[in-house]
């Protein structure tokens, strides 16, 4: 019985531990993936303006 | 004038160019007083000759059916430019509204570029790229751009451009000689729709354009927008050394801007997008025209990537199409097991997905900022483009199957 509590504490915290972990990964790739999207995406936005100046 | 009538015998020439042919002997008198009085009442100071008018080297072919509606503000778009074009070649369609009306109404006023209408009549088959062609064919000497057309820009009769459009597409150009095109960053005209939904359909698209348009992370686009495309004459003569038409005349062709876009890349040019080149371009204001519209980009596509197959001009858009794949799935799926467990839980929701949602509406609403604030709380909502979002993919879906099993091909 004892035996049997304590798996199931382990088993809900390994549980929780991957869901909590797995979470936190998804927001980190989010996030990472959000910021190079905003910084390519400002980057692209800089050469066009660059592009259309008038030659020196 | 003699090519078109020479390429095709169902178009005619019907005005020449917008202003009336002057009378030599009448302009030479008139001259001749002018410079008589100008050096009697001229002081003496060193006189400077007036600078010879400067030509851009651009020509626009403007295909046109049915869009009588829209075409004068077309033309008064470009004659707005900044840096205008030499000639405009407006080529009407098998209209039956007031399209060539309309083209020679602008032609004959006092406007200030040459605009010559060409008029289809009968079948045309190949569609747009038979306009288009037909406009193309009528600007060739000895089957070739003649040297003072530089450039060629070709837009869509009810578009609209920005006014410095043609300045800027030309700068960009002009600094890369590996560019065979700058293709428009297209925009939705500010229109409206009469009802909810239709203000709803409206709405979706001009995100979807404006989104589009400002995210763009590829220098060498996926392809030139029919709308508005501004190609330098020299790729477009190396096109004419290889095939008959700029514009491939195949019945099956339902994008004939990208399968021009890709035979330029297979030949080694490049084609860019700027946005300072805006095009505004008309939406569709009903489901049945949008699902219309983007069935048959779609499945154009698809078939010209099966033709051409998996090579450099199309083995990145094609890998972002089969990545989407998954990308689809996982939405539904999300989607589907988030519902279930609201529905059978009595309202219950996982707030760990919170986090989620969170970080997802915070890009939604920072990728249309420009838009202004209704735009971002409409995106930030989520849902609505979500939505979009699974019917843009069903119809792309759709097409690929359909592409495969050899469905009917439809254009609008």
């Amino acid at each position: 019985m004892g035996y049997t509590s304590s798996g199931s504490v382990i088993l809900a915290a390994a549980g929780g531990t991957y869901v909590v972990g797995s979470l936190a990964a998804t927001v980190v790739v989010l996030v990472a993936g959000g910021a190079a999207a905003v910084i390519l995406t400002s980057r692209r936005r800089r050469r066009d303006r660059l592009a259309i100046r008038r030659q020196a | 004038m003699s090519s078109s009538v020479r390429y095709s015998a169902r178009t005619d020439l019907r005005r020449r160019q917008g202003r009336p042919e002057p009378d030599p002997a009448a302009q030479a008198e008139g001259l001749a007083a002018l410079i008589s009085l100008a050096q009697l009442l001229a002081p003496r100071t060193k006189r400077i000759s007036p600078p010879a008018r400067r030509t851009s080297g651009v020509a626009v072919i403007i295909p046109a059916r049915d869009e009588g509606a829209d075409l004068g503000d077309t033309l008064r778009s470009l004659a707005r430019q900044t840096l205008r074009p030499d000639r405009i070649v407006v080529v009407v369609n098998n209209s039956t509204d007031g399209t060539a009306d309309a083209a020679l109404s602008y032609a004959a006023t006092e406007g200030p570029v040459i605009t010559d209408v060409l008029e289809m009549r009968g079948v045309n088959r190949h569609r747009k790229a038979g306009a288009l062609n037909c406009g193309i064919r009528y600007l060739l000497r000895d089957g070739v751009l003649p040297p003072e057309i530089g450039y060629v820009l070709v837009m869509d009769g009810d578009t609209e451009l920005e006014p410095h459009f043609l300045k800027r597409a030309r700068r960009v150009i002009d600094r890369d000689r590996s560019l065979g095109g700058v293709s428009a960053a297209c925009l939705g005209k500010p229109i409206q729709g009469g009802t909810p939904w239709r203000d709803f359909l409206l709405l979706v698209q001009r995100i979807e354009y404006g989104r589009f348009a400002a995210t763009r992370l590829r220098h060498n686009v996926h392809t030139m927008s029919g709308a508005g495309s501004f190609y330098r004459a020299a790729a477009l003569n190396d096109l004419l050394d290889v095939r008959p038409d700029v514009f491939e005349e195949r019945e099956s062709n339902l994008v004939e801007d990208y399968e021009t876009t890709l035979a330029l890349k297979m030949l080694g040019w490049r084609v860019t997008s700027n946005q300072g080149c805006i095009a505004y371009t008309d939406l569709m204001p009903t489901m049945r025209m949008l699902f219309a519209q983007r069935v048959r980009w779609a499945r154009g596509t698809v078939d010209e990537w099966r033709r051409y197959g998996w090579c450099h001009a199309t083995w990145l858009s094609i890998a972002g199409v089969i990545l989407s794949v998954p990308e689809t799935g996982y939405e539904l799926l999300l989607g589907a097991v988030l519902m279930r467990a609201f529905i059978s839980r009595g309202g219950y929701i996982d707030y760990h997905f919170l986090p989620l949602a969170a970080l997802w509406s915070a890009y939604q609403g920072f990728s249309v900022r420009h838009m202004g604030w209704k735009v971002v709380i409409f995106e930030m909502a989520l849902i609505p483009e979500a939505i979009f979002n699974l019917i843009r993919s069903y119809w792309l879906m759709r097409s690929v199957v359909a592409s495969y099993l050899g469905g009917k091909r439809a254009w609008i």
